[in-house]
């Protein structure tokens, strides 16, 4: 995994700044997302314990740097995910299905997060928040390899989907995440009036590494 | 007749840039749970609100009740994606199976105007093969009534709604009443990569004003249909069939969960429909059920009202309640451009293929799909790249790279087959009544299905310029489950939606649709309603009047 801040990402939308459209939002909306901007609810649903775990599952599956890292060149903006995982697990506010071998989403939270610190303990000696970000990548990759296969008796593959579904909905609910993608976010009542291929609107910027393509540089 | 004469819903929402006629509803009609209406229907989606349109319009008692609320766009929507979590039915569900398929956000809706709150838009017709797909290709299964039935429905439907789009080709070709919409990036890629390799493809058909339409206004483009249309733009029933329902006497109760509906033991016949409204149990009597919850609560409704009559639940003489439920394979494909094709800027309904469609006899499978413009927003965009494998940092540079991407979606067409289906879990909601298990595996033709729809895309992806494309599996729409037949041991409503059961029950949602072909199920499940509708008032003109 590459060790790129994720400040560093803003680079490719030079001076975007989805919140600066704000003021064009219809007001239920500035309402929904500027929720997300103020204090991160309390941490109600996970003991500490799964808390700790559980921040460092979420800062590796989103690639944030490591505290190391974090120290040396700064966050950039770090979006509280875990206490957002915390307030809809608290609330029950559920996708509304599960896998029938899985139990309900908060259980199989506590459950995957104790698993992976049991992992932890059994291969470096040591819990999960203490090991060190390459360490915390083997661990999770390794529940990514097992595919369908079954780890501590729940299947592999439900375990990811609950883990990225539970992530990226609350990390890419966040106006900062947008601003990484050059995503102007909610558009009404003001629309969009220059569309198709290579248009922009006055308040997008073009991104400024066209060729950084994820697959090409990976190749 | 004019659309305006036979359904002036348009008409009578706002023009003063709000999106509700709050007048319409406080002065609404009422009626009490004493009184027994002539017709209660459960559920106020696609399916139901079209039938207290037509039947309000024929002089019926009607009240509609949907257990979710009666939305205010102004007020109950955002332009936003996780703040629209509360459109989606996302009571408890289990699902299973080989080929588990997700529920709530891909396919669910609650409330006024059902899961046309958040479909796309895209509203095409059935072609006739796909009403007898086991006559002509030896799948499936032949409905009890074909094209030509449903036609003139399809036709009063689309200037309803209206559809916007251009002269179609395929299936029975025809015309729509609005002009296609300009398209964004991702509609000129799909263009551009379908010109390329000959392949021909259209604008539309989408449910989206283009220009004025009564109090409707213009698209505003802004990209999120799935969300909740704050426009009026998009057509849902809320929209387009609920303001005249009121205007003609129909009540819309919301709020209202329907857990059974009681037969009298002694005629077979039903009297009413149970329900839990602010905590209370309550008992809405009616002469007539139209029980209209969409393929999932549907079958669960008829499976938890067992009754001595009917102990493996109601209409279930015969095993087939919950059974021969599908869904469409709908794997999607995305491309890459260094060009910026800003996919969000423009409905996610822009341009459509239904080259496909029909069973080619040059391959191995049967049936066919279509190829469709879907234009993902950043958390649903996540989820395919989350899908392909990527995460930690290659996880966001693939989301930083947004901007540069383009996305297809394919709607195979599934076979129905008996064991995809919903049942009873142990397991029971906050009302006490068991939850919908439901249980879904691909066969063969279906995976081929999938396959050669992803070749197509990728190719066409990659013919407009795309550098790499990837495709991640995905299923979309719910249709079955209480399937129309001829006999009644082949399904569990006749022709006419009636259940072969119970004489004054009827099920007038998507779950009577016996195929799906690869057309999205909005538009068939409203015309099949309207037909239904038309029959019953004429039914009892003639027999009970």
């Amino acid at each position: 995994m590459s060790d790129v801040a994720p400040g560093e990402r803003h680079d490719r939308f030079p001076g975007f700044d989805a919140l600066a459209q704000a003021g064009h939002w219809d007001p239920v909306t500035a309402g929904t997302v500027m929720a997300r901007l103020g204090m991160p609810p309390d941490i109600r649903f996970f003991t500490p314990e799964e808390e700790a775990v559980g921040t460092a599952l979420c800062d590796r599956l989103l690639g944030e740097p490591g505290e190391d890292h974090a120290k040396r060149v700064g966050r950039g903006t770090r979006v509280a995910v875990l206490n957002m995982i915390d307030a809809r697990l608290a609330e029950k506010q559920t996708d509304g299905w599960r896998y029938d071998d899985m139990p309900h989403d908060g259980e199989a939270w506590r459950d995957t997060l104790a698993a992976l610190d049991q992992d932890a303990r059994d291969r470096f000696g040591h819990g999960f928040a203490a090991c060190s970000v390459a360490e915390q990548e083997t661990l999770i990759q390794q529940v990514q390899d097992l595919g369908s296969d079954r780890w501590h008796g729940l299947c592999a593959r439900h375990v990811w989907s609950l883990w990225t579904r539970y992530v990226c909905t609350a990390f890419y609910s966040h106006p900062s995440a947008w601003d990484e993608m050059g995503f102007p976010g909610p558009a009404y009542p003001r629309g969009y009036k220059n569309t198709g291929v290579d248009a922009r609107e006055p308040f997008e910027v073009r991104d400024a590494r066209p060729g950084d393509d994820p697959a090409r540089s990976r190749r | 007749m004019s659309v305006r004469a036979r359904n002036e819903s348009a008409w009578l929402l706002p023009n003063d840039g709000t999106r509700t006629n709050h007048r319409l509803r406080r002065d609404m009609r009422t009626f009490a749970d004493t009184d027994e209406v002539d017709l209660v229907v459960v559920g106020c989606g696609a399916g139901g609100s079209t039938m207290i349109q037509r039947l309000a319009r024929a002089g019926w008692k009607v009240v509609a009740l949907d257990a979710g609320p009666f939305w205010d766009p102004d007020a109950d929507w955002v332009s936003d994606e996780a703040g629209s979590h509360h459109l989606y039915w996302t009571e408890p569900r289990l699902i299973s199976g080989s080929d588990p398929v997700p529920l709530g956000s891909n396919n669910s809706g609650r409330g006024v105007g059902g899961s046309m709150v958040h479909y796309a838009g895209y509203t095409p017709r059935f072609h006739p093969s796909d009403f007898e797909t086991l006559s002509r290709d030896g799948v499936g299964a032949d409905w009890p009534l074909g094209y030509p039935d449903l036609k003139p429905y399809y036709e009063a439907i689309e200037g309803e709604l209206p559809v916007a789009g251009e002269d179609w080709p395929w299936g029975d070709p025809h015309r729509y009443p609005h002009r296609p919409h300009p398209v964004g990036g991702n509609g000129e890629i799909f263009l551009r990569g379908a010109y390329a390799l000959g392949i021909e493809a259209k604008v539309g058909p989408v449910a989206i004003t283009n220009g004025r339409f009564g109090n409707r206004p213009h698209c505003i483009y802004r990209g999120f249909c799935l969300q909740g249309c704050k426009v009026n733009a998009k057509a849902s029933p809320l929209i387009t069939h609920i303001p005249d329902a009121l205007a003609h006497g129909a009540e819309v109760r919301p709020d209202a969960m329907v857990t059974r509906v009681e037969i009298d033991q002694r005629s077979g016949r039903a009297t009413g429909v149970h329900y839990v409204r602010d905590g209370r149990p309550r008992f809405q009597r009616a002469k007539v059920v139209a029980i209209a919850g969409y393929s999932i609560e549907t079958p669960r409704l008829l499976l938890n009202s067992a009754s001595p009559r009917f102990p493996d639940g109601l209409c279930n003489d015969f095993d087939q309640v919950g059974r021969y439920l599908m869904v469409q394979g709908a794997p999607q494909t995305a491309g890459r451009f260094d060009a910026e094709v800003r996919m969000y800027k423009a409905p996610p309904p822009e341009v459509s293929t239904e080259a496909f469609y029909e069973t080619d006899p040059t391959k191995p499978y049967k049936r066919g799909f279509s190829i469709q413009t879907v234009s993902p927003l950043p958390i649903t965009w996540a989820e395919h790249v989350a899908a392909q494998g990527h995460w930690g940092a290659a996880l966001r540079d693939y989301m930083s790279d947004y901007v540069h991407w383009s996305c297809l979606g394919a709607l195979c067409e599934f076979l129905p087959q008996a064991e995809n289906r919903v049942i009873l879990a142990e397991e029971t909601d906050r009302y006490g009544m068991p939850v919908a298990h439901f249980a879904y595996s691909q066969c063969d033709n279906d995976t081929a299905l999938m396959k050669a729809a992803r070749t197509v895309m990728e190719d066409l992806l990659r013919a407009a310029g795309a550098g790499e494309v990837m495709t991640i599996d995905r299923f979309a729409h719910l249709v079955g489950g209480a399937r129309m037949a001829a006999r009644e041991k082949d399904g569990v409503v006749d022709a006419d939606c009636r259940t072969f059961a119970v004489p004054n029950l009827y099920i007038t949602d998507g779950s009577v649709l016996p195929t799906q072909g690869s057309a999205n199920p909005a538009l068939t499940i409203m015309a099949l309603a309207a037909r239904t509708a038309e029959r019953l008032a004429a039914r009892r003109t003639s027999v009970e009047d």
